[in-house]
């Protein structure tokens, strides 16, 4: 535990720091007449210092358990998550370039095959059918705005 | 005789096709995904939360709220039957309704959640009738610095009730709160930590948060945990508790739904919580407490009808009061919000119909459950059997269409997965999302109190102070933040004080 609690604290102080400096670029004002830095202000300062707080508990806690370094993520598991992440970003990315149908597809392509390990034969079969229900179910029954590719679709 | 015929418009507007429908699907849809391991009722709720923007507002919100009381009733079957909390309110109801399936007692075990669930919700929609009412009046009277103390007491009650390390919750709750402020300033209108980027002048958006932190990181926790599971195999019979079940029950359901609302009402307290306390309860109540973990019915009747019982509960804060007891009602928050209608003290007033009807509507849900739970138990087991490397590509679609129809911004699908990113790793690294999501919700609501406030006493704290409901409210909260500090100190002072081998 030790070890990633402090990169988990670490980064939260990280956060916290950079907030309250940005926050104190803002307009701080006066207890009587507070600006819109003045609240955010002492948000970020709180933030800072308890995970401040965590830091020197986790430095604490490590060092009573020195020796024991456990990994706390295995590497295949955290490759599958971004993995998957970055084909949705992917999707986000080219949804309004190429249109909603073809896009979806293609993710669910990706989905199906890349991550779940269908054959191909329900990868296809199983994207089509995604891609098409949820065609209906939200452009054409709950009217959603869904981009249109070049090719009109 | 105003609440009685409040009641009767109410069941007027619930009783509405348009309304029984959405009432239904809300009920059916909540029932699956309580059967379904691996999807929660946040997760869903967050997911369909873009899909009700069609729908008129109370439509939309007896929907969600026949979701979550659906899940509570769907968890329940699959904790008895195959050993799984569909939901973790369901927990407990594993350890002796389980063992009842093991003996062949399924039929009643899942019988007695049913009925159990059916009186508890009956009796919570009694009580929010009744206290619902005089609360909002009361919190009409509420100036800035009475709100603010509110908030403050909400704030410290989510963070001291959510699970695992109090500081990590305290962290979450500033960073929550913090998130909270960024887009435009609530009386300036100065942008503030945007960055010249035209989706954050809005803030950040509560739907793609919420879906990114429970939608989007259920699935990618899910996933890492491989994508087989066990398939299950048994049969029921008889799914009506004999009178021996009953006159065994009926203590532990009457219990256990006083309890469970009473505690629903606490921020932060959410289902577990109650269903927990039931449990130990019961146990140390009854005549045989061995019979516990071995198959009691009592086990499964009292935390059963708790959950049930705390859905109902959770609804008074945000219906009365505009906050939030948990995230479950921080997303119902979220779709009263899109559909520009303000939950709080004026919403009986502005918006009778949403009001009533959606309290009425808990009753006829609770009613179309019981129907809906006993006969449909062999489908719900099928369900069991699907699949989830089949089940989470389409939530994944669902949750990037979802969130993209809000306002078709291809920039909501990124947040919702940054957001993704951050609850998997929150989940990892052991914070809780419950006080980040809360006090982000209420973020803007303390901020607009505290500046207004202090603008009315021209900048002296001791407004808080003088008023005296501000101070009830800020000196409760005070007690929540000591007493983690003070209740082991009074433990070990209690053990040097007993005698060796006192209890247990």
């Amino acid at each position: 535990m030790g070890k990633s609690d402090l990169w988990a604290a670490g980064f939260l102080l990280l956060l916290g720091v950079a907030a309250t400096v940005e926050s104190w670029r803002l307009v701080l004002g006066e207890v009587g007449k507070p600006g819109a830095g003045f609240f955010p202000f002492y948000l970020a300062l709180g933030l800072a210092v308890t995970s401040f707080a965590l830091v020197v508990r986790s430095f604490l806690s490590r060092a009573a358990e020195k020796g024991s370094a456990p990994g706390f993520i295995d590497a295949r598991a955290l490759g599958k998550v971004a993995w998957v992440v970055s084909g949705l970003i992917l999707y986000a990315y080219v949804f309004e370039k190429i249109g909603f149908l073809l896009a979806t597809f293609l993710v669910m392509v990706f989905l199906f095959r890349a991550v779940a390990a269908f054959d191909w034969r329900l990868t296809l079969g199983g994207a089509i059918a995604s891609a098409f229900l949820s065609y209906l179910l939200f452009k054409v029954w709950l009217q959603v705005q869904l981009p249109a590719g070049p090719w009109g679709l | 005789m105003e609440l009685i015929s409040s009641v009767l418009y109410g069941f007027s507007v619930s009783l509405q096709p348009v309304n029984l429908l959405a009432c239904l699907i809300g009920a059916f849809i909540g029932t699956l995904i309580g059967v379904l391991p691996g999807i929660g009722s946040v997760a869903t709720m967050s997911i369909l939360l873009p899909i009700t923007y069609a729908m008129s507002p109370t439509s939309s919100i007896i929907m969600m709220a026949g979701i979550y009381y659906g899940a509570m009733y769907g968890g329940s079957t699959t904790s008895i039957l195959v050993n799984i909390p569909g939901e973790a309110a369901s927990v407990v109801t594993c350890l002796d309704g389980y063992q009842m399936a093991r003996q062949g007692r399924a039929g009643p075990a899942l019988g007695i959640a049913a009925f159990g669930s059916f009186i508890a919700g009956t009796i919570s929609v009694v009580g929010i009738m009744l206290l619902a009412p005089p609360l909002a009046k009361v919190a009409l009277r509420f100036g800035p610095p009475e709100i603010f103390g509110l908030l403050v007491l909400g704030f410290t009650t989510v963070t001291y009730l959510s699970g695992g390390s109090k500081l990590k919750a305290v962290a979450m709750a500033f960073l929550g709160l913090f998130l909270g402020t960024v887009g435009l300033d609530p009386i300036f209108a100065t942008p503030r930590f945007t960055y010249g980027s035209i989706t954050l002048m809005d803030g950040i958006g509560l739907v793609p948060m919420i879906m990114g932190l429970f939608g989007i990181a259920e699935v990618l926790l899910n996933l890492e945990r491989g994508l087989e599971q066990d398939i299950f195999k048994t049969h029921i019979k008889g799914l009506l508790p004999d009178r021996q079940d009953w006159r065994n029950s009926a203590g532990p359901i009457a219990r256990g739904s006083l309890l469970g609302f009473l505690l629903g009402i606490l921020p932060g307290m959410g289902t577990i919580i109650p269903s927990f306390i039931s449990y130990a309860l019961e146990r140390r109540l009854s005549k045989q407490p061995h019979r516990f973990g071995q198959g009691a019915i009592e086990g499964v009747a009292g935390p059963e009808s708790a959950n049930n019982a705390a859905t109902g509960g959770s609804m008074i804060p945000l219906l009365t009061l505009g906050i939030p007891a948990n995230v479950v009602m921080a997303v119902l928050m979220g779709a009263f919000l899109t559909h520009g209608v303000q939950p709080g003290p004026l919403l009986m007033k502005e918006h009778p119909e949403i009001f009533w009807g959606v309290i009425t509507s808990m009753y006829v849900g609770n009613a179309i459950l019981l129907i809906l739970n006993l006969p449909l138990i062999g489908l719900w087991v099928q369900l069991l059997k699907v699949p989830y490397r089949l089940l989470f590509p389409l939530i994944l679609l669902f949750c990037m269409i979802g969130v993209y129809s809000v306002s078709s911004n291809m920039w909501d699908m990124v947040i919702m997965l940054i957001f993704g990113i951050v609850g998997y790793l929150m989940k990892k690294f052991d914070y809780e999302p419950a006080p980040l999501v809360l006090c982000f919700v209420l973020g803007r609501m303390a901020e607009e109190s505290i500046r207004q406030s202090l603008v009315l006493s021209r900048g002296s704290l001791m407004i808080f102070l003088t008023q005296p409901l501000a101070r009830a409210f800020l000196v409760t909260a005070a007690v929540v933040v000591l007493l983690p500090f003070v209740i082991p100190k009074i433990k070990s002072l209690r053990q040097k004080l007993a005698t060796p081998g006192g209890i247990e």
